[in-house]
């Protein structure tokens, strides 16, 4: 592939000119080469390049591979110079994740001011995959918002901001059978927005409609043995080979079904709603054959839920979990895998609805 | 876990440890990505 050189100045301005689609220089945000395309796209360009549409891609390829919705998303970034995009993206990213974190964590049981401001501020401070999501411009924080509005609002709100999650990213697919499990009017949601949402982008761009699923074949056709990626499969690739890969790349989607399943049963369950939406949310991280230090962000909704009821020893656990992402430069890989597993087993645990008769606060005994 | 304490001393501490957090993780990761863009790797990080 050609090395296409790096644009500076207006998103838009560059967009105009002819030639392939553009990629990310190594110095630039990943949300930068989004944009580019966006512009681009929005004047009649091509979305993918055009080898995408022939041969498998890079997971690591640094150009346009999202849906192609996102791309019409970030038109509003493309009037603005380059660096103003990515700077703008930023701003809004952690803007998204303080309001997340701090909704959640109201939602959980915690009282507002100082000390939730300051929780708030350690969390996202602490949390690597925060900073790198940001930083880099990732999708996380946009979908940390339709995470948090799944989890704290009623059915229907969370249903179109599902709808949002699945034409952001395609592994946020994994969260409707919990959502189609919980309610119907949720379900009935979703599935009219994503419609809209198909719709519209069909009638403005067909073709790219019709490209995107060989896209997905040609991505999930690529190899994932890189050092950083620390999907369970890849970092037991790397330490012991391709067999023992393959048969922890099976484990791992059959782990990603079952918590899928259990997600379904427990939506149903009273007081069940969050650890269904967490399951589904952990198994949408296992299912991609590559994870990137920065998808863990879309856990931060659950930390902040789970952290005013929970026990001391819950809390340690979640921190202890969070410090391996953040030695990442020690050995990404395996340090990213083990922060991961423990985080999901600690808030699985954390968020499972309690069972048993319901607590009555009756000192005098005056009830009974 | 920290509620036996006064309200100023855990303000303190918290505020503190979030200083710490974005020094250590966010001054951090910076900092990597800025020193391997003097040496030419672009700024963002090997990780990435």
């Amino acid at each position: 592939m050609a090395e296409i050189p790096e644009h500076e100045g207006r998103v838009s301005d560059w967009a105009s000119e002819d030639g392939p689609p553009p990629r990310t220089s190594r110095s630039g945000s990943n949300i930068r080469p989004q944009a580019l395309t966006a512009a681009r796209f929005a004047r009649g360009g091509s979305l993918y390049l055009e080898t995408f549409l022939r041969d498998p891609i890079p997971a690591q390829a640094a150009a346009y591979l999202y849906p192609p919705a996102f791309a019409q998303l970030l038109a509003p970034l493309t009037g603005l110079p380059a660096r103003v995009a990515c700077a703008a993206f930023a701003v809004l990213s952690l803007a998204i994740f303080v309001v997340t974190t701090w909704k959640c964590a109201q939602a959980g049981g915690a009282r507002g001011g100082v000390d939730l401001a300051l929780g708030t501020a350690l969390l996202l401070a602490a949390a690597f995959p925060v900073a790198f999501a940001v930083i880099f411009g990732n999708v996380e924080a946009l979908l940390v918002a339709a995470i948090t509005v799944a989890l704290v609002a009623r059915p229907s709100r969370g249903g179109l901001a599902l709808a949002l999650a699945v034409v952001l990213k395609v592994a946020p697919f994994a969260l409707v059978p919990a959502l189609a499990s919980r309610s119907r009017l949720g379900l009935l949601a979703f599935c009219l927005a994503l419609l809209a949402v198909v719709v519209v982008g069909i009638v403005l761009a067909p073709e790219t409609w019709v490209a995107f699923p060989s896209i997905l074949a040609h991505l999930a056709a690529s190899g994932s043995d890189y050092a950083q990626n620390f999907a369970p499969a890849a970092v037991v690739a790397t330490l012991a080979g391709p067999t023992a890969g393959s048969i922890v790349r099976i484990i791992t989607l059959a782990v990603a079904g079952a918590l899928v399943l259990l997600s379904a049963l427990l939506a149903r369950r009273p007081g069940g709603w969050p650890a269904a939406l967490f399951a589904a949310t952990f198994a949408s991280l296992l299912v991609p054959a590559t994870l990137w230090l920065h998808y863990p962000a879309i856990l931060l909704p659950f930390i902040a839920f789970a952290w005013p009821r929970a026990s001391t020893r819950t809390r340690l656990g979640i921190v202890y979990s969070l410090l391996f992402f953040d030695f990442w430069d020690m050995a990404a890989g395996v340090i990213g895998a083990v922060g991961l597993v423990l985080l999901g087993a600690v808030l699985l645990r954390s968020l499972w609805p309690v069972t048993g008769p319901p607590i009555v606060n009756d000192p005098t005994g005056t009830l009974q | 876990m920290f509620a036996r304490y006064p309200p100023a001393f855990r303000r303190l501490i918290l505020g503190i440890a979030a200083l710490a957090a974005i020094w250590f993780v966010w001054g951090r990761f910076l900092l990597v990505a800025a020193i391997n863009h003097q040496v030419g790797g672009g700024l963002r990080p090997v990780l990435a």
